[in-house]
């Protein structure tokens, strides 16, 4: 019960220090507005098979730079405050909901800018912020994860992309394949299946990050 | 890490020797020396590997001994 | 007998290696000459086999084939050496609507048994309007069925089939030592004790081994049998993805000093990358077409691709190589915990 009541506390703590911190949001935000003019300007017309890739690749950049900072803002004494006061299950919890939440509207504004400027080519939008909605939830697992992992060693900011981008390659091939029907590029029958087996990576690495979160925690 | 570059290394090298040699021979008698070299690669490996640990472990005997 | 399971190891490797290499092919037809022809034509066809005994054999057959009730069968068989021999047919006048047509080839003697050529001649539309009336038989008569111990022809693959017991039984083995490295890690974190660390780690170094010469024995492979090193094959793109995530193991390990928290934290990194593993190599690669059986058409393992006698020599290369990597980690895994008995001293 106590780790149930500590998980609306923390998320609004994470919320609070985002808002205290305005410039590192502000500067994803700057991110996915250059990163869009560069590919409008580099391609104008974008062919909607590119479009996808395009899509994933500015999201996959954008959520590794807003998920990093995750464990290392708040320094050591910090750390080890919390340590004392919250129960590490409910830590984790309100980690990744909220760099769930933060992940999903990152997406839907690069969706929305990207779209705007380079043509929007979604034909099935249900489908497509279904992916989005899928596919920041296994981001965040796994980049919060590591970004825990990697903030127990030094050099984490090196260790960080080492450790995530093979790791988020098996969730962004098959959100490429989910939206690349949502494009209507490829017409695929079997695409339910596709969503169920995203849902079970994303419920398996939240169940073990839930798990395995405590022994990173001891210290 | 020394032991992923030496594979790194080895990879290249096979890479090498099967471009020098000649289409046909490879080709020939029904493919049968692509099997040989799958065996040989294998084979070379596993070495590698075998060699490494003895090297590291006269290393630990000689420290053990001083 | 404390050593039993190297030994194991040791021989099933062995008759892998000596079942594997000695067990001949099936014969099967190479190449044919000419590849067109038109309907109602007389043809000689220059039939190049693959270890095939011609000159021994007494009762040599061949046929051409449209569909099961329309057979062509040859009018004279000319021996010009074991692999070698040119058949004449007699093509009748085609009824069907389509322009061309492919026929398949039928060779048969007692000593080979029978062998397919799908799609070895095409056959077009007839610019002369004579018919000669030549007719279609509708019966094979008996054929022999192959004998003895042999493994299936595949054409662009022929001898390279033998390869499935060394480059397969290698990831296999490689997923069985990942996933015992994965519940030492469990262990670890369960007991804190250093020695399931070090047989995790000794494990992960023997699986990483036997992926990298997976990588290398597939591109070998896919070098003569599709044309390149690098297919960009999705499995191929799979497991090189799989690698890294292995690699980055070894980078964490080495980016700490304190040896508990080096233990503790790579401990949780090995059971998450594990599980990222399971879709990676199982899970994705069927959703693409992939040139590797079993993917987009290709005919899968337990499918023609493995028969029985493929089977015999399959499964006991997989164990054996799964022992032999066991064995491998067990010596990495005995020199992890001298030099840890050394430094404490």
């Amino acid at each position: 019960m106590e780790t149930i009541r500590q998980i609306p506390i923390l998320i609004s703590k994470e919320f609070l220090l985002e808002w205290r911190s305005k410039y590192a949001l502000g500067g994803i935000l700057l991110y996915v507005m250059s990163t869009v003019f560069i590919v409008y300007n580099g391609f104008i017309r974008v062919a909607p098979p590119t479009w996808n890739v395009l899509f994933w690749i500015m999201s996959l950049f954008t959520s590794v730079n807003a998920v990093t900072k995750s464990f290392s803002r708040e320094n050591g004494n910090r750390q080890l405050y919390y340590y004392t006061l919250a129960d590490p299950t409910a830590v984790i919890f309100s980690k990744i909901t909220y760099n769930s939440l933060l992940l999903i509207l990152l997406n839907l504004l690069t969706y929305l800018v990207f779209g705007t400027v380079t043509g929007n080519p979604v034909k099935d939008k249900g489908l497509f912020f279904l992916a989005i909605i899928l596919g920041s939830l296994g981001m965040a697992v796994i980049l919060t994860f590591i970004s825990a992992i990697a903030n127990k060693a030094k050099n984490s900011a090196t260790l960080m992309a080492i450790l995530g981008f093979p790791l988020m390659i098996p969730v962004l091939v098959s959100l490429i394949k989910i939206t690349a029907n949502a494009l209507g590029v490829i017409t695929d029958t079997s695409v339910n299946e596709d969503i169920w087996i995203l849902l079970a990576i994303d419920a398996i690495l939240w169940a073990l990050a839930y798990i395995l979160f405590p022994f990173l925690w001891r210290d | 890490m020394r032991k992923v570059k030496l594979l790194c290394y080895f990879l290249l090298l096979s890479q090498w020797a099967m471009a020098q040699e000649s289409q046909s021979m490879m080709e020939s008698n029904g493919k049968i020396y692509v099997v040989l070299a799958t065996v040989l690669a294998i084979y070379i490996g596993i070495m590698i590997f075998l060699l490494l640990i003895e090297r590291k472990l006269s290393n630990l005997e000689r420290q053990i001994k001083d | 007998m404390k050593h039993w399971w190297k030994i194991l190891g040791a021989v099933l490797v062995l008759y892998a290696l000596i079942a594997g290499l000695l067990i001949p092919l099936k014969p099967g037809i190479l190449e044919v000459a000419p590849e067109r022809t038109q309907w109602g034509n007389t043809i000689s066809l220059q039939i190049k086999a693959y270890n095939s005994h011609f000159q021994e054999a007494k009762e040599l057959k061949a046929w051409l084939k449209l569909d099961s009730t329309h057979f062509v069968p040859t009018s004279h068989i000319k021996v010009l050496s074991n692999t070698r021999l040119t058949a004449d047919f007699r093509l009748p006048i085609h009824q069907m609507e389509e322009q061309s047509k492919e026929l398949t080839l039928i060779l048969d003697n007692e000593i080979d048994g029978y062998s397919l050529l799908p799609g070895a001649i095409q056959v077009t539309l007839s610019d002369s309007t004579i018919s000669r009336g030549f007719l279609w038989s509708n019966d094979l008569g008996r054929i022999h069925e192959p004998q003895g111990l042999t493994f299936p022809y595949r054409n662009i693959l022929y001898e390279t089939i033998r390869n499935l017991f060394y480059h397969v039984p290698l990831w296999f083995a490689m997923l069985i030592l990942l996933f015992i490295s994965m519940i030492y890690s469990g262990l670890y974190l369960k007991s804190m004790n250093t020695k399931y660390d070090h047989a995790a780690l000794a494990l992960t170094q023997i699986g990483i081994l036997y992926g990298i010469l997976g990588l290398i024995t597939g591109a070998i492979w896919a070098r003569w049998t599709w044309g390149d090193w690098w297919s960009f094959d999705v499995k191929q793109n799979m497991s090189a993805i799989a690698m890294l995530i292995y690699l980055a193991y070894f980078v964490l390990r080495s980016s700490f000093e304190d040896d508990e928290v080096k233990a503790r934290v790579s401990s949780v990194y090995n059971i998450f990358a594990f599980t990222t593993l399971i879709p990676l190599l199982f899970v994705i690669p069927r959703l693409y077409d992939s040139l590797h059986p079993g993917n987009g058409g290709n005919p899968g393992l337990g499918g023609e691709d493995l028969d029985n006698t493929m089977r015999m020599v399959f499964y006991p290369a997989i164990i054996g190589f799964t022992l032999l990597g066991a064995w491998l980690a067990n010596l990495a895994y005995r020199y992890l915990r001298l030099e840890e008995k050394h430094l404490e001293e």
